[in-house]
């Protein structure tokens, strides 16, 4: 009897034997390859769905800048360029497209990040336009890179009269506009772009782009640029100087 | 060599949770550090995520000190540093410059890079592993470590 209950005894207590530095050192590197697994996925899901919220977004900013320009007999937003260079569109003053499209349409439309603390994630939605009213428009509304640019796709036809800016300068800026050109905008039907570079977590760099008739897509950058050559390489030139006849013709401008 | 690792388990839970709830004050105080390196990690801009992972470690910080399951808080406090460690080694391959945040917006901790946080990580890690082999439960009768059971039962009293 004492015998069985010192058996009971001792598998009860070597359950509870506790783990050795192997088994726990085994059970951590467990917990090591579970991590290791899942980082990945869930970087994967949630850069997926942040696509697709910011194309979502640009779309419906897209249709916002067009509906606001039928308001507004065919003028467009100021996207930022200072009115003294800016002869074309609305005179927005100092104020940013955010405070202007926020006038409109309100809370329905698009919410926006400033770009202030981070230039590159500039359609996270985390800020609503409300938010973003009275702050700077000159600064923390000003997409970095190429922003000028898309404003003078927006205002098409019409920039193409502006002294400052001709086609063949806009060529010769951006690389990436080009390819923007050529791959989407080969219709005339297609005269307003709207896109912003979106930093993938890692290696990747996107572009997001929305087009006059709320399509969107994204492409990778890197694989669509010709060299990180900045201005264009005469190779692009050649290139997309037919495009650029072509794109001169189907508008009908005069510059 | 069991005795130098009985040195290092004792302090062990405690180093643990100190670790762990200044890194959580911290991530309480300012998650917005942290939360900008999980944007560049995974896309995820949560402010909210952070407080609770911050919250999270204030917790098992208690639970090391509280010495209820000490050798259970000692192995999800490794697994949580394991994890950790996982994490900074995945950022630093995959370009991540960001600092962690894991401090807040400390200078200090932001100075610190990527395989400095992986070292500290697995350090804890192994640390809390130690804690978690030697110490433990009472009442372990091991054939093998006679004198460990002889200390770890002091309730054999007459």
């Amino acid at each position: 009897m004492t015998r069985a209950r010192a058996d009971v005894s001792r598998q009860i207590y070597s359950s509870r034997r506790g783990l050795t530095l192997v088994e726990t050192l085994v059970v951590l590197a467990v917990v090591a390859a579970l991590f290791a697994i899942t980082i990945p996925v869930l970087r994967g899901v949630l850069a997926q769905s942040q696509t697709t919220k910011n194309l979502s977004n640009m779309s419906q900013t897209m249709k916002d800048f067009f509906t606001w320009s039928g308001m507004n007999n065919g003028r467009m937003v100021n996207m930022g360029i200072p009115p003294a260079e800016n002869p074309f569109g609305y005179r927005t003053q100092d104020r940013g497209w955010p405070d202007v499209l926020y006038e409109a349409f309100g809370e329905a439309s698009p919410h926006w990040q400033s770009t202030y603390s981070d230039p590159s994630p500039w359609l996270n939605g985390t800020m609503s336009l409300a938010e973003a009213r009275g702050r700077d428009p000159e600064w923390e509304w000003r997409v970095p890179s190429d922003y000028i640019y898309s404003e003078t796709m927006f205002t098409a036809p019409n920039a193409w009269r502006h002294p400052g800016l001709q086609l063949p300068d806009l060529f010769a800026y951006s690389e990436h506009f080009a390819y923007i050109l050529v791959a989407d905008i080969s219709s005339p039907a297609n005269k307003g772009v709207l896109w912003h570079d979106h930093i993938e977590p890692g290696p990747g760099r996107q572009r997001q782009i929305a087009f006059a008739d709320g399509a969107v897509s994204q492409r990778d950058i890197l694989a669509a640029r010709p060299s990180a050559a900045h201005p264009m390489s005469q190779d692009a030139q050649k290139r997309f100087g037919p495009v650029a006849a072509t794109l001169k013709g189907a508008l009908g401008q005069d510059y | 060599m069991t005795g130098l690792l009985r040195l290092i388990a004792l302090p062990a839970p405690y180093v643990l949770a100190a670790a762990l709830a200044f890194t959580g004050l911290a991530k309480i105080n300012d998650p917005a550090p942290a939360s900008d390196f999980l944007v560049e990690l995974i896309s995820l801009r949560s402010l909210g995520m952070v407080r609770a992972i911050g919250f999270a470690e204030l917790a098992l910080a208690l639970w090391l000190v509280s010495g209820a399951g000490r050798a259970a808080a000692s192995l999800v406090g490794a697994a949580a540093f394991t994890g950790f460690a996982v994490v900074h080694v995945y950022a630093g391959s995959s370009g991540v410059e960001a600092p962690c945040g894991c401090a807040g917006s400390s200078t200090i901790a932001a100075a610190v890079p990527t395989a400095g946080w992986i070292g500290m990580n697995a350090s804890f890690a192994l640390l809390g592993a130690v804690a978690v082999a030697r110490l433990k439960p009472r009442h372990d009768p091991s054939p093998t470590e006679p004198e460990e059971a002889a200390t770890t039962e002091p309730e054999a009293t007459p």
